[in-house]
């Protein structure tokens, strides 16, 4: 069955890619089935969130603009994707005259990582979660806040964006579990 | 005491994981700075280290409205060799922060935006270009009238002025031949036999006669025609040609004689000799009118010259030209000289100049004199 589904999902993404190369408004699709593997790919090798939000963007911009030269080789798109996120990393990091040992190493690497794959999944199961436990992790982790200012911001207690806290992340390693499974 | 609660212990993993740099292994490792920690806050903070890097809500977003736009204009797409420039395009879209406090001054001047919504870097670069080409229109505009005036300061206004009546010349006469006149007694004989008057260039005193006056003049002047010419001598003043043997001044009104009016000699009107007109001789057509004036047709501006520049020294210069059967000038005298070298300015320039030629009753284009004046005035 997984075969199947693998050859069923491989079909799609290759018709797709086939409708955004006749139709750059397709590639919207791609974008969004790719984005949260991209970006977590560049985040995790990158010193910060704006240098990797800067990546990302290149990263897709650049593949929007080779579509027309992508060919299909049964190989997933996300890996073309990856493939020129390592090349941007590299010219950046070539640009900057350090890590260019790390670099190489990453670009290896750059196929299966399946601590990207987890990033990706949380990334993307962070925008199903309940408003208020989403909204404390975004307070949290994106914009770093102490839970005292969360809580004053939400008008909530100490206590209670604790407990919003601690039950978002139970919630995500839950559902990543389940995806894993 | 109260002991910590496992809500208290994971915030403060958290706290001390993201107060260490994303590049250390120790962040992503929550057993090694918590080794007392319950596997649970072991698996909730590896859940917590994927989210340092979480991305901004709306980053996606605008990366995606980028995408759309990049399809709709290929052209315009933003330059990805420009880092810094990117991350100013999707990395500063902190709401939370007041505009004052953004590191870039005015980023719409160079195409960021506040991070309200998604900018075209193409559209700066239009309106750069727009605005340097409206630049270069004022600018060229202005140089244009600049130029414009000072042209008119240091130039004239050259004003063409036929100030006398054209004299007609005859066809083959030479260029001092300017008319002729006539004139009689309304005798009904025709001008008897004889020869021409005495010619001079003075004013006429006493026009021609055939038949001298009864009253016997104290001062006696002799009679002549205004014209500059040699004619044969004759003892009596008559018609060369005539077979009329009697007496007789002619036909025509006047002093004169011939069949023509006035005090000249011949057929004409005036006090010339000949059939045209006016004083003079030649063989112009005869009668008021039957020739038109000539009209100019291409006048070149003369120029100031540069003493008379200087001294912004301005008049009126009149010369006497001949427009000839061609329409061009082939003769120019300065009548009224104005100096400064304005006169060589004006005759150069009106050399230049062409008309539409005089022309006879008969259509045909005949040469004439006429006065032009000439205005060199600043503005």
């Amino acid at each position: 069955m997984n075969v199947v589904a693998n050859v069923a999902d491989a079909t799609s993404e290759r018709l797709l890619i086939e409708a955004a190369q006749h139709d750059p408004s397709r590639f919207a699709e791609l974008y969004e089935n790719n984005f949260a593997r991209v970006y977590a790919f560049v985040a995790r090798r990158v010193q910060n969130r704006e240098e990797a939000e800067d990546v990302t963007a290149e990263v897709f911009h650049q593949a929007l603009s080779k579509l027309g030269r992508f060919q299909w080789r049964g190989v997933p798109f996300v890996a073309w994707l990856l493939r020129i996120a390592a090349n941007a990393l590299a010219d950046r990091w070539q640009r900057e005259s350090k890590n260019q040992e790390v670099a190489a190493e990453d670009l290896e690497e750059a196929g299966a990582d399946h601590e990207v794959e987890r990033s990706a999944m949380v990334f993307q199961l962070v925008e199903r979660l309940p408003e208020d436990q989403r909204l404390v992790i975004l307070r949290r982790f994106v914009e770093q806040k102490s839970l005292r200012e969360i809580s004053q911001e939400l008008g909530r207690t100490e206590g209670a964006v604790k407990q919003l806290q601690f039950r978002a992340l139970q919630t995500l390693r839950s559902n990543v579990r389940s995806n894993h499974e | 005491m109260n002991s910590p609660t496992i809500f208290d212990e994971l915030d403060q993993a958290i706290n001390q994981m993201l107060a260490t740099p994303a590049e250390s292994d120790e962040s992503g490792d929550p057993e090694a700075s918590q080794p007392n920690a319950r596997a649970e806050i072991g698996e909730l903070l590896s859940i917590a280290s994927d989210l340092r890097n979480l991305p901004r809500p709306d980053f996606k977003m605008r990366l995606k409205a980028e995408l759309e736009w990049q399809n709709w204009s290929p052209g315009t797409r933003l330059s990805l060799e420009i880092p810094s420039r990117r991350k100013a395009l999707v990395g500063k879209v902190m709401p939370r922060k007041p505009l004052a406090a953004e590191a870039d001054i005015m980023p719409t001047l160079s195409g960021n935006g506040y991070g309200i919504y998604p900018v075209r870097r193409a559209n700066f670069a239009v309106s750069v270009l727009l605005h340097a080409a409206a630049m270069v229109v004022f600018v060229a505009l202005g140089v244009m009238v600049v130029h414009d005036h000072s042209k008119d300061s240091i130039q004239t206004g050259p004003t063409v002025t036929l100030l006398t009546p054209y004299q007609p010349m005859a066809p083959g006469a030479s260029k001092k031949d300017s008319g002729g006149g006539g004139g009689g007694e309304k005798s009904k004989l025709d001008l008897s036999a004889g020869g021409p008057p005495k010619t001079s260039m003075r004013a006429q005193l006493a026009p021609p006669v055939v038949i001298l006056p009864q009253k016997d003049s104290k001062i006696m002047a002799e009679p002549t025609v205004v014209a500059d010419l040699k004619l044969p001598d004759s003892h009596q003043t008559g018609d060369q040609l005539s077979k009329a043997l009697a007496l007789s001044s002619g036909t025509g009104t006047g002093s004169g004689v011939g069949s023509g009016s006035g005090g000249g000699y011949g057929s004409g009107h005036g006090r010339g000799y000949g059939p045209g007109n006016g004083f003079g001789h030649g063989g112009g057509e005869a009668g008021n009118g039957s020739v038109t004036k000539p009209k100019l047709i291409y006048s070149p501006d003369p120029e100031f010259s540069e003493e008379a520049r200087k001294s912004k020294y301005q008049g009126v210069v009149v010369m006497t030209v001949l427009v000839g059967a061609d329409g061009r000038i082939h003769n120019a005298q300065v009548t009224r000289s104005l100096g400064m070298g304005l006169d060589e300015k004006a005759l150069e320039t009106v050399k230049l100049w062409k008309f539409e030629p005089a022309r006879a009753s008969d259509g045909s284009p005949v040469a004439v004199y006429a006065s032009i004046e000439v205005n060199f005035r600043l503005y």
